[in-house]
């Protein structure tokens, strides 16, 4: 069983806050960005597998704000040391969504290497989060989401996903200093 | 014949047996074509540095490597480069997508771009440029180099070797 993407990220709107920063890179980046413009969403492409870094060095600037990441699986395989440096750093405010598909959607859809047995919510526990699960059913996911959020960070969900509707690859924005100076000014103003 | 299936045949002609790679939409063909090549033993990797350790151990094992990347990742494999491949003598044909020139449609690419031929120059790599598909007759050359001299070698491929990026 799997779960479209962006029924995902439909599911997670309601509980994203005002105050909230959202950190969303690739495909779920650009699916996010149209279905939740908001100016705390923290755009960052180009350096593959930097997400979840991105997302301490926000948690660990704004300890009184929410963070949560929509990482990739590719992108946190690339980085996956972060996850340690994570749970070290008891970034209490960080929820952590890895959307897994399995293969590098953006490249040309290779697969994972060793895609069969990865369990991303079993490397974050054992790398210290504190608490991880996996979801393959959006019922699931939403029955949980409240709890997930209630407790403190970091916490993980990994996601069985599938390729919802298909939104732009708005790289124009993502580049832009525009996107830049409305996250800054939201942060601080 | 197409050019990733020339590209693998030119591969396994020179005796390369063991292939890494990590993926970037120019190289979808030529990763297809030899993943299903039957003689050669393809591992995907996670990041390219970590490839480079892998071809070290299977060139050390009596294998011929070669690995194939994007060259935003250049930066990332200096030190493996300088301190494994160049500094033990090893061989390693790097087939590398050069994104950011001509063609390019996402902008962020453009900035790796601007540093890969400085950066190869800079690690005495020899360096080749395909940017039309004949460029290819080359590849059993520089194959042929890259193990007579002991060295990484690399051969840049940019958006017009590979035909643009299927929506131009």
């Amino acid at each position: 069983m799997t779960i479209p993407r962006d029924k995902a990220l439909t599911a997670l709107i309601p509980h994203v806050t005002r105050g909230d920063i959202v950190v969303a890179v690739y495909q779920t980046c650009f699916d996010w960005l149209a279905l939740n413009p908001r100016d705390l969403n923290y755009v960052a492409v180009g350096a593959m597998g930097q997400a979840s870094s991105h997302g301490l060095g926000l948690t660990l600037a704004n300890p009184d704000r929410r963070v949560f990441v929509l990482d990739g699986d590719g992108s946190l395989l690339m980085n996956l040391g972060s996850l340690v440096t994570i749970a070290g750093a008891g970034a209490s405010n960080l929820y952590h969504f890895v959307f897994a598909n399995r293969v590098y959607e953006v490249n040309g859809l290779q697969p994972l290497p060793g895609r069969e047995a990865l369990d991303f919510a079993g490397l974050a526990r054992a790398a210290g989060y504190a608490g991880a699960e996996a979801f393959s059913d959006l019922n699931d996911f939403e029955d949980n989401l409240d709890a997930i959020l209630d407790r403190p960070g970091p916490q993980l969900a990994e996601l069985q996903i599938v390729p919802g509707a298909p939104y732009p690859q708005r790289y124009d924005y993502i580049h832009s200093s525009e996107a830049r100076e409305t996250f800054r000014r939201a942060l601080n103003g | 014949m197409s050019i990733d299936k020339r590209i693998t045949e030119d591969l396994v002609s020179k005796g390369i047996g063991f292939v890494t790679t990590v993926p970037c939409k120019q190289l979808a063909g030529v990763i297809d074509e030899i993943d299903r090549h039957p003689e050669i033993k393809h591992v995907p990797s996670n990041k390219e540095d970590e490839g480079m350790g892998l071809c070290a151990g299977a060139w050390m094992g009596g294998m011929r490597p070669a690995i194939i990347m994007q060259n935003t990742a250049l930066g990332v494999t200096l030190n493996t480069l300088a301190t494994l491949t160049q500094f033990y003598r090893m061989p390693l044909p790097m087939l590398i997508s050069y994104r950011g020139e001509l063609r390019e449609p996402v902008a962020c690419q453009v900035e790796m771009a601007l540093h890969t031929k400085a950066l190869l120059a800079q690690m005495l790599i020899p360096t080749y440029h395909f940017h039309k598909q004949a460029d290819v007759e080359e590849l059993p050359m520089i194959l042929d180099h890259a193990f007579m001299s002991n060295k990484p070698v690399a051969i840049l491929t940019d958006a017009n070797f590979w035909g643009g990026y299927g929506d131009q």
